[in-house]
């Protein structure tokens, strides 16, 4: 551990003194401009939210709030943290998070490393049944018979089990397993290692950052998720934050279901103009929901920032 | 002896897969029977009968009179100038990954590389709102331009239906690039430090070793993952257009999918979704083929 | 370090297996009451045993509902203090489509259910609908309503026997001819302290109506903290919607010259059917009106890309001088407003005739059913149940909420209002009432048996608020006496009455033909070519070219099938005419 963060002071240092040429400089420049602006245009947005979500919502709507906020409040967050079995639904989304990646992280690594496996029977056909799978599509009818008859309607699992296999985070990891150079697992069977005992020893430490990239991916589609929440689960136990949050923002856009004419509508439109609106609500749960990652996010990057050094798992 | 234990060993490798491609059979596989509704008059709640059988009625209905076909033209050419678009661009994740791999202000890296990725979770409703009130004849632009004298009546950015693809285009390169870059930069990472050292002793500058090192390292995963788009040619997905289509660049922002669901709208619609879920499977299939054909002649190795 | 990751490992599965373990609970549903019976037929087989005391969480499988999930608060009170249930709705307009498609593939959609008309037929004929005949029979409460329950079952297609299965909702005891309420659903309403301020003219027609908005925006080209206002501003995501194809806001003005959007037909005072596409009829005649008020400048510039929030938030911000749904006003007259004569309130435009249903005496369309598979105690709590919820007690409750917190009653049980912002401000109800907010508690089923205008027979008014003498007395603002000053009429609809400019249609709830597979696809097809040419038309740059575009999109709609759509829905509104004309 010490031995690496020695070598990657003499980097930096080297960094220093090596000739940056003219050019160096200018790209350098150029660089940290359109990094800059690239970076403002993405943050822009975000703040924008931010400041609408504890603006006047009416003043929002209008399209008033650009800079900065105006009639700061926070009856947007008060209200969405007042969401019945709000805390259920995040400790489930947690759950499935957290249980979601580790199987899927799993399985993409185990998967994408057996498939470079020459020896494997059969190995090419399985590939492409699994990878085929990308391209395709049953439709929500037959899939929820299926569901259904596994006896995963009101169910834990259902959030993992058909999402445990992604063939794209698979391949992925298949590629950056073939980048990997050859002697390294040549080694190891000379050695008389097994192919499980390669894959866990020798693999798993080298694919580190690709693991990384497709944790984050999987973690962020399981916290996103609510698509099945919505056709496979009636039982609030088991609602999802973002399920609970989707509910919570529809039935503020869909209060037209309010207006059908009976002669409290007036009142009802009246109550609407008072209350939160539709944006605002979405504003505020991309805020609730969003923020979250983003604590979390730095703590997945640190696998991004050191270099593997391949020789140090050779010694 | 030694042939036979190697044949075990064959199959005791496939046998560690197993377990994972009975879960692939059974949720992806099996519901696949639900493809006959395509050859149905289906409509729930009732359930399929021989009654409602109608072969390939819904296959044939989107080109049976001219106007459809127009109609799937225009929309066919839509999808091929955003995939294109998009196609064309696709090293721009990549680039965008090497060059923020240069800096060397850590502090500043981290930071560009967390908040371009903010964009991709702001759903696409909420990124509409945004532009609405941007871009809307009382949004910033219009006044500042009407206050700078430019215009004097607001310009209706919104309705237009000029330059789609490419603003369409900026859009999406804006939501997804910092997201889809963290593929390649786990990439960068991965690359042997060794390697990197010994070029720097050999006296390369910072150009030279993208080029050489960074670049030629990180290919196969862009190669893979631009292959794997490819086959998703047809498919652009259709909330971002949903968003920002209106009655007046509907006739160029409606892409297949977004066509697809206007089309298909309500029960009666499953039938022909089931049936361009079919089409798309199989152009699908027949690219990836294509595909992996040509990166064997280019690359002398398949991806699939 | 390999230790670790396995250890975290493993205990991740144990996150996952313990979260697992509430979900396999539901199946033994007397052992957790509170947990919601997805497996209908699990469900109903351990019923049977349970002690009556046991809670029972029924399934409202409810179309009109907004919000998903369990019922809290006061309304949730209620129901358990009488019937010992709780309800846990499921909102297809809050969970998609998709629902209706995948529940219905299983054969269960729910313990109760509320289903647009065409969706309620076609289950009772896939049998996803109990048949309660004997059981309804006994209901008193719903027996009053026995002649609009027993006409809507007998029309109901295949119900040869006259079984009975769906509960029509929003029934009235009143007739069904009559018209109770004081403003139509539709009709142009002016702000009224501008529409004086240019003189109060008679406005003669639609280019009156025009001239009329185009004086009072040039008068006013801003509202108090100076946004651009305008004569009418429109929103394209209510389209195609309500049975109606085109844009929503045009379909909705044909009604102002007695007109309706039936689908793609149109149909007529004389009581014949035209096709949307007629040139002579209404569709044509308030498109060309929204084309020329936007050449006369009066149209919002971003009518065709903003959403219906950011057109609520210019009405409530007084940005709007033209309002045409009765709801609108709740965006804009305040009671401080009215009292100031800044309200919005319908302008006659004299060469109109407006359009109205009748009293829904046979409902409005909607119906209540009960799940297939419901059986024993908890099929007998739900007819219970169901049987209050069209009796006094629970109307009240539905229409005018708690006793002693939403009004108060006189020893002639005559209503007034208290907390009148109950709902506005969500107000905290107290514990004794079930807790919670006010508007959070509120009745999600947000669907009545019987509709706020019937006859209370305890009061002898009308249920809801609107409805009440003291309400009535209480609203007389300067807005309204200068209104009626000016047009010698108390209400609205009394100005419509007297000046013989109201057509009401009696209101009829008939089983009418669901879309076929082609039909449905037609229609959005149709719709979609209806919309964007009507967009493009209001927009248009002159005559010829609005003309151009029409002619475009009626040849486009040949193409479409826009023939077969036509006779399709003649068909079906026929058999509504049909009946329309037997209530006279």
């Amino acid at each position: 551990m010490g031995f690496r963060k020695k070598d990657e002071e003499e980097y930096k240092s080297s960094g220093v003194h090596y000739k940056q040429s003219f050019g160096d400089r200018i790209i350098s420049i150029i660089t940290y401009i359109v990094y800059s602006i690239f970076a403002f245009v993405c943050v822009y947005p975000f703040y924008y939210i931010f400041i609408n979500s504890i603006s006047s919502n009416q003043l929002s709507e209008r399209g008033k709030v650009i800079f900065i906020p105006l009639e700061v409040h926070f009856s947007n967050y008060a209200s969405v943290m007042k969401i019945d079995g709000l805390f259920q639904a995040a400790k489930v989304s947690l759950g499935r998070t957290l249980v979601g990646t580790a199987i899927a992280v799993f399985t993409s690594a185990f998967l994408g490393y057996m498939f470079t496996r020459e020896s494997m029977w059969a190995r090419k056909f399985w590939f492409r049944v699994v990878a085929a799978t990308m391209y395709f599509n049953a439709g929500i009818i037959p899939l929820y018979i299926t569901i259904t008859n596994l006896h995963l309607l009101n169910n834990f699992w259902v959030y993992v089990l058909p999402m445990a296999i992604s063939p794209f985070y698979l391949i992925l990891c298949k590629t950056f397993v073939e980048s990997v150079p050859k002697e390294l697992q040549d080694a190891a069977m000379i050695d008389g290692a097994g192919t499980l005992r390669i894959f866990f020893s020798i693999m798993i430490p080298v694919i580190k950052p690709i693991l990384a990239t497709v944790a984050i991916f999987t973690a962020v589609n399981q916290w996103n998720a609510f698509q099945d929440t919505l056709l496979y689960i009636t039982d609030k136990k088991l609602y999802t934050l973002q399920f609970v949050l989707y509910q919570y923002i529809n039935q503020a856009s869909s209060i037209k279901a309010l207006l059908n004419g009976s002669s409290g509508s007036a009142n009802i439109a009246a109550s609407m103009a008072k209350m939160q609106t539709a944006t605002s609500i979405r504003m505020t749960v991309t805020i609730v929901v969003v923020a979250p990652i983003l604590l979390v996010y730095p703590f997945f990057q640190r696998y991004f920032t050191k270099g593997i050094m391949i020789g140090a798992v050779k010694g | 002896m030694n042939k036979s234990k190697k044949k075990w060993r064959s199959f005791q490798e496939f046998l560690y897969i197993l377990p994972f491609i009975i879960l692939v059979l059974v949720f992806s596989y099996y519901p696949l029977y639900g493809w006959v509704y395509a050859f149905f008059d289906y409509k729930p709640p009732k359930p399929l009968s021989k009654e409602l059988f109608v072969g390939l009625k819904w296959f044939k209905s989107m080109v049976e009179n001219p106007v459809k076909v127009k109609q799937l033209l225009g929309v066919l050419r839509n999808t091929f100038a955003i995939s294109g678009i998009s196609l064309l661009f696709s090293w721009f994740p990549m680039i965008f990954a090497v060059f923020l791999n240069e800096i060397k202000c850590v502090p500043f890296k981290k930071f560009v590389q967390t908040v371009t990725t903010i964009p991709n979770f702001i759903s696409w409703v909420l990124v509409y709102s945004i532009a609405y009130s941007v871009l809307s004849s009382t949004g910033v632009v219009n006044t500042i331009l009407t206050n700078l004298g430019v215009i004097d009546k607001p310009i209706l950015f919104l309705q237009s239906a000029e330059h789609v693809y490419f603003k369409q285009w900026l859009w999406l390169t804006w939501k997804n690039a910092g997201w889809a870059a963290i593929m390649y930069i786990a990439a960068i990472t991965g690359i042997d430090e060794e390697l990197m050292e010994a070029a720097r002793v050999d006296g390369a500058n910072r150009m030279q070793i993208i080029r050489h090192i960074t670049i030629p390292s990180i290919l196969p995963t862009y190669f893979v993952i631009v292959m794997l788009n490819l086959a998703n040619f047809l498919t652009n997905g259709m909330e971002q257009f949903y968003v920002f289509a209106n009655s007046f660049n509907k006739e160029y922002i409606q892409v297949l999918d977004l066509y697809v669901y206007n089309l298909a709208m309500g029960s009666g619609g499953y039938s022909l979704s089931v049936a361009i879920s079919i089409l798309k499977t199989l152009v699908s299939v027949v690219l990836l083929t294509a595909t992996n054909k040509f990166s064997k002649l280019v690359r002398g190795e398949g991806f699939i | 370090m390999k230790k670790r990751a396995i250890a975290l490992v493993l205990s991740m599965v144990l996150v996952g297996a313990s979260l697992a373990g509430c979900g396999d609970k539901p199946a033994a549903s007397t052992n957790a009451p509170a947990a919601s019976t997805e497996n209908t037929g699990a469900a109903t087989t351990d019923s049977g045993s349970e002690a009556s005391g046991d809670t029972i969480v029924i399934e409202v499988y409810d179309e009109a509902a907004n919000y998903q999930g369990t019922q809290i608060g006061w309304f949730a009170k209620v129901i358990k203090d009488r019937f010992n249930i709780e309800l846990n709705i499921i909102a297809p307009q809050v969970a998609g489509d998709a629902v209706y498609q995948t529940r219905t593939a299983t054969g269960s959609l729910g313990d109760i259910v509320i289903l647009d008309p065409a969706h309620f037929s076609d289950c009772v004929q896939a049998g996803l609908i109990k048949d309660i005949t004997t059981e309804l029979k006994a209901c008193t409460n719903l027996m009053d309503y026995d002649k609009q329950i027993t006409t809507y079952n007998n029309g109901l297609p295949g119900n040869t026997e006259g079984k009975l299965y769906g509960i029509p909702c929003e029934m009235t005891n009143t007739s069904p001819t009559s018209f109770s309420d004081d403003v139509v659903y539709s009709s142009p309403m002016l702000r009224w302290d501008l529409y004086s301020g240019i003189g109060a003219p008679d406005i003669a027609d639609l280019d009156g109506l025009i001239d009329a908005l185009k004086a009072m925006m040039d008068a006013n080209p801003t509202n108090e903290s100076g946004d651009p206002c305008y004569g009418l501003s429109l929103w394209p995501d209510w389209d195609n919607n309500d049975g109606m194809i085109g844009i929503a806001n045009v379909a909705q003005l044909t009604t102002w010259y007695g007109e309706k959007i039936k689908g793609s037909a149109i149909l007529k005072t004389d009581d014949t059917f035209v096709p949307l596409t007629d040139k002579n009829a209404t569709y044509y005649k308030m498109l060309k009106f929204l084309y020329n008020a936007n050449k006369a400048g009066i149209v919002d510039p971003d009518s065709g890309t903003q959403d219906w929030n950011a057109a609520c938030a210019k009405m409530s911000a007084g940005q709007v001088y033209l309002f045409w749904y009765s709801w609108q006003v709740g965006f804009w007259n305040t009671t401080d407003r009215l009292a100031d004569g800044k309200g919005m309130i319908f302008t006659p435009v004299l060469d109109q005739y407006y359009y109205t249903t009748s009293d829904t005496y046979y409902g409005s369309g909607r119906l209540f059913g009960v799940g297939a598979g419901v059986e024993g105690e908890k099929y007998d709590r739900i007819m219970k149940f169901l049987d209050w919820y069209a009796s006094p007690e629970g109307l009240e409750f539905q229409h005018a909420g708690i006793e002693g917190f939403n009004y108060t009653l006189d020893d002639q049980h005559k209503f007034t209002i208290m907390n009148d912002n109950a709902l506005m401000d969500n107000l905290p109800v107290p514990e004794e009432y079930g807790g919670a907010g006010y508007s959070d508690g509120n009745n999600a089923i947000n669907q009545w048996i019987v509709a706020g205008i019937s006859t209370n027979p305890l009061s002898g008014e009308g249920y809801s608020n609107t409805h009440w003498s003291s309400w009535k007395a209480a609203t007389a603002t300067k807005t309204k006496t200068e209104w009626g000053e000016r047009f010698s009429a108390q209400e609205p609809v009394d100005w419509m009455k007297a000046h013989n400019a109201l057509f009401v249609r009696p209101s009829v709830s008939v089983s009418l033909p669901s879309d076929t597979a082609d039909i449905e696809v037609i229609r959005n097809q149709v719709g979609q070519e209806v919309k964007d040419a009507s967009w493009r038309m209001i927009f248009a740059s002159d005559d010829a070219a609005f003309d151009a575009m029409w002619d475009e999109m009626t040849e486009n709609l040949n193409s479409l099938g826009f023939d077969e759509l036509y006779k399709f829905d003649v068909d079906k509104y026929t058999i509504e005419l049909k009946a329309m004309q037997e209530a006279k």
